[in-house]
């Protein structure tokens, strides 16, 4: 998923927390998520319409004030980025410092990012077949509502980062995934929300209500993996054909059974099982089928002290992180 | 003398979504559909791999059949012009 013509390549120069240099090496950051992070952006603030399409645009990097190649960040379609989004990157080529002993484990490290043009021979090779593909650009109908209605209408869970587009989840929603999710047991269960993208009556903002969930059929499920399947993806679809409510795929659910089972409890305490918490698989599912900055991903967690237990994800800043979110209670989505 | 044409059709493809729509123009009809959804893929901005480095596994479905057609398909047997595919991965969540 990179860059097929970048503009520039970039790298990153790790050194140890007392500045002994570690070594360069060039990386290749997905900045997809990021470019639909930029255009959701200028969607949310009434710059650009919503349609069905990849977000484009060059990636530039900011210079820092030691001038090129050093950077300080990124700019992308006018929004901005610190060269934290290159931090998993930099943990990454850390680990491998880590491996090869030139830094201990634990050992604090610094990065700096840095940006070369690109050179001409810097594209992806060429796939198989020979065809063009011709991008379609289609509307998203955002139908009016009041933003400020749904809110007094709804609850706040968790806190609202005034980055994130407002998110309302209806109620059965949450009861069904816990329910799916407590009667799966120690085996992982998951599904597809489904709903609308509305535009503020009274402003810009981009607002998206899940109404309902649809329980993946012909998945594959065990303690710890759960597959959505061709057959899910098309049962999926043909449900939401059914329902025939002009609905669209917002995002995808699934369940984390009780990690921490037969732990002790002092280790629970410090395990990072024992909170909500996204895979890499997790992410990288939701990097391929949802990577508009605008789908959503609720976890629900069968936690050591707190039972079944919902959280939201989503992607802020090009990066999947827990997010807050509004419940409706399904007397006002009946009332819709 | 000049080389004979290939014979090539157009369709259109989408992701799981719907949010990624694409037409792909001039696939050779002796291509299979594995050959297709492989080359599709990047030119649709797609994952190919897992978070591992391992090869997804993608079908595509017919909408005008409602089918998963097989990768050995020869496209000019399964396709018509301008019909829809969906790519469809089976992918995990851990």
């Amino acid at each position: 998923m990179s860059d097929r013509h970048p503009s520039y390549r970039f790298a990153l120069e790790h050194s140890t927390h007392e500045g002994r240099a570690l070594g360069r090496a060039f990386v290749e950051p997905d900045f997809q998520p990021v470019r639909e992070w930029a255009y959701f952006e200028a969607v949310r603030r009434g710059r650009l319409p919503l349609v069905t399409a990849q977000a484009g645009g060059a990636v530039e990097p900011i210079w820092s004030e030691e001038g090129p190649p050093l950077c300080k960040g990124i700019r992308i379609l006018g929004s901005e980025l610190s060269n934290g989004y290159f931090f998993e990157l930099a943990c990454e080529r850390a680990a491998a410092y880590v491996a090869t002993g030139e830094l201990d484990p634990g050992e604090s490290f610094h990065y700096r990012v840095l940006a070369h043009p690109a050179e001409p021979g810097d594209t992806l090779p060429p796939a198989l077949l020979e065809f063009d593909a011709e991008p379609l650009a289609e509307a998203v109908e955002l139908a009016a509502r009041p933003l400020a209605e749904l809110e007094a209408a709804s609850t706040q869970v968790g806190e609202q980062d005034p980055l994130d587009a407002p998110v309302l989840v209806a109620e059965s929603v949450l009861r069904e995934a816990r329910a799916l999710a407590e009667q799966a047991g120690e085996v992982e269960a998951g599904g597809v929300l489904i709903g609308h993208l509305h535009r503020d009556a009274g402003g810009t903002e981009v607002i998206a209500e899940v109404v309902a969930q649809l329980p993946a059929r012909h998945a594959e499920a065990d303690g710890t993996s759960f597959a959505f399947t061709p057959e899910t993806w098309a049962a999926a679809d043909a449900a939401l054909a059914l329902r025939g409510a002009d609905e669209r795929i917002l995002g995808w659910w699934h369940s984390h059974p009780n990690f921490c089972r037969t732990c002790p409890d002092g280790r629970r305490r410090a395990c990072s099982f024992a909170r909500p918490f996204f895979s890499r698989e997790d992410g990288h599912l939701h990097r391929t089928c949802f990577p508009q900055a605008w789908q959503l991903a609720l976890l629900v967690s069968d936690l050591p002290d707190d039972g079944w237990t919902p959280a939201l994800f989503g992607w802020r800043e090009g990066r999947i992180v827990e997010r807050g979110y509004r419940t409706l209670p399904d007397a006002q989505k009946e009332n819709r | 003398m000049a080389s004979p044409a290939i014979a090539t059709l157009d369709v259109l493809a989408r992701d799981v979504t719907g949010q990624k729509k694409f037409r792909l123009k001039g696939i050779p009809t002796q291509a299979s559909v594995g050959e297709l959804v492989r080359s599709a893929l990047a030119r649709m901005g797609l994952a190919s791999r897992d978070h591992a480095g391992q090869e997804l596994e993608y079908r595509a479905r017919l909408e005008r059949e409602g089918r998963q057609l097989h990768g050995s398909e020869r496209v000019g047997d399964a396709l018509r012009r301008d019909d829809e595919i969906v790519l469809t991965p089976r992918i995990h969540a851990g």
